[in-house]
């Protein structure tokens, strides 16, 4: 790889890093697979960085390959396990304390860890990167119909979960 | 609970994040002895691959007729491999899905008509790819799990278990739907090696260590028209829990002859 290429990586890298580690412990749930599967992602970006780096949406792309990236690692029979061990207490602090809050936020992941992947993932990419439905799309690589549909019954399955995880909790009602 | 609390949720569960020691000099240097050894090994295996697919593709163009209930999986072009592939140059990168490829989505009936009928076909095929094996049971075609599958899901996979000279083992067969497979080198291993055949598509060939004396080998085909399918050979029962065998009981070509098989794909 030429040296401006190779810098143009490692600026793009360096700033991209944290967001994509962020997005991959979204998907798994554990830091440390989350920062591998980052790596990962970031190495396949470099072997094809003179075709894609002129591309318009570089950011959208390395999610691409991330996505495919923690698929690839879950289609693996040997795959290290996702879910992190870090489990919710039975029951939150008592009401008003901020712990609550703390506790019921934790419980969105919590409950997202239990869908499918392909559900997770449009979550991810839709509520905690604010893509579009056409981003998610071609994030995705799928038909903007899939990412509706996907959304649609991962809202409800993981409001299932919370309800299951935390029936106290009235489904997580917003103020 | 709303989407504003699922946006909530989400950012919520990453402010815990721990430090990130995130070393851009070492990730380049990692990535740059990745592309060295791939160009040494594909230019060295690259021939000796194509010949060794060559020996198991079959020799006609099998039709695929199926879906004629207009429910099932359309199925993909049949790859062209009435001729040898070509030897090639060392590649080492190829661009992911071919240019122009749509992705496609099926539903989770289509899904399941199209396992069922790879299943019936594996039955056969198998042991007429791998001489020799015995007991042979082919798990129903699913996805996170044996027969699960959702819609819009990208691919099917399954493990056709079996016995070969006393021991147990398994394939792993995973196709993929054009735009959904998995990126070509991703998980190749040491060792890669590629073969391009007649009609553009590529044969990739590698070897991955799973840990404590475990192998796979892995073969994929790359098909032109965006699909991929996948089959993996262990020296261990991935669903079982035998020994650990000396060697990989299935060869490579025999791993060829399975993912170039044109009625296994969707």
């Amino acid at each position: 790889m030429r040296t401006a290429d190779e810098d143009s990586f490692r600026a793009f890298a360096t700033g991209q890093a944290p967001t994509l580690r962020r997005t991959a412990f979204l998907f798994c749930g554990d830091w440390h697979l989350a920062e591998d599967l980052m790596q990962a992602a970031l190495v396949k970006i470099y072997r094809s960085w003179s075709r894609v780096q002129k591309r318009e949406s570089l950011t959208n792309y390395a999610r691409t390959v991330l996505l495919r990236t923690w698929l690839d690692e879950r289609r693996r029979p040997f795959r290290r396990s996702e879910l992190s061990g870090a489990e919710l207490p039975d029951v939150p602090e008592p009401a008003g304390d901020p712990a609550v809050r703390v506790w019921a936020k934790e419980l969105v992941h919590r409950a997202l860890l239990e869908l499918p992947p392909g559900q997770r993932a449009v979550l991810v990419l839709r509520y905690f990167d604010d893509l579009s439905v056409a981003e998610t799309a071609r994030v995705m690589r799928c038909a903007e119909g899939t990412v509706k549909s996907q959304s649609a019954r991962g809202l409800d399955a993981l409001r299932a979960v919370v309800a299951r995880l935390a029936p106290a909790s009235g489904g997580l009602h917003r103020e | 609970m709303s989407e504003q609390d699922v946006r909530d949720g989400l950012r919520a569960a990453v402010l815990t994040e721990p430090v990130l020691s995130f070393d851009p000099e070492a990730l380049i240097l990692r990535a740059r002895q990745q592309v060295r050894r791939r160009r040494a090994l594909a230019g060295a295996g690259a021939a000796t691959i194509a010949v060794a697919v060559a020996a198991v593709a079959v020799p006609t163009v099998l039709g695929t007729p199926r879906g004629s209930d207009g429910g099932a999986v359309g199925a993909a072009p049949p790859p062209s491999q009435t001729s040898p592939p070509h030897p090639t140059p060392a590649i080492t990168t190829l661009p992911w899905p071919p240019a122009g490829v749509t992705p496609v989505s099926y539903t989770a009936d289509q899904l399941k008509v199209r396992g069922a009928e790879m299943r019936d076909h594996l039955r056969a095929a198998f042991p007429a790819a791998v001489p020799g094996v015995a007991q042979v049971a082919v798990q129903e075609f699913g996805g996170e799990a044996s027969g699960a599958v959702e819609d819009g899901q990208g691919y099917l996979n399954s493990f056709v278990a079996f016995s070969l000279d006393g021991s147990r083992s398994a394939v792993y067969v995973a196709t993929f739907a054009p735009g959904a497979g998995p990126e070509p080198f991703s998980e190749c291993g040491d060792g890669c090696k590629v073969a391009t055949m007649p009609d553009g598509s590529h044969v990739l060939t590698g070897k991955l260590f799973a840990g404590e004396g475990q192998w796979l080998l892995n073969v994929w085909h790359f098909r032109a028209n965006g699909a991929v399918v996948q089959a993996t050979g262990y020296n261990y029962d991935p669903t079982g829990a035998g020994p650990t065998l000396p060697v990989v009981p299935v060869t490579p070509e025999q791993l060829a002859a399975l993912a170039t098989d044109p009625k296994l794909g969707i």
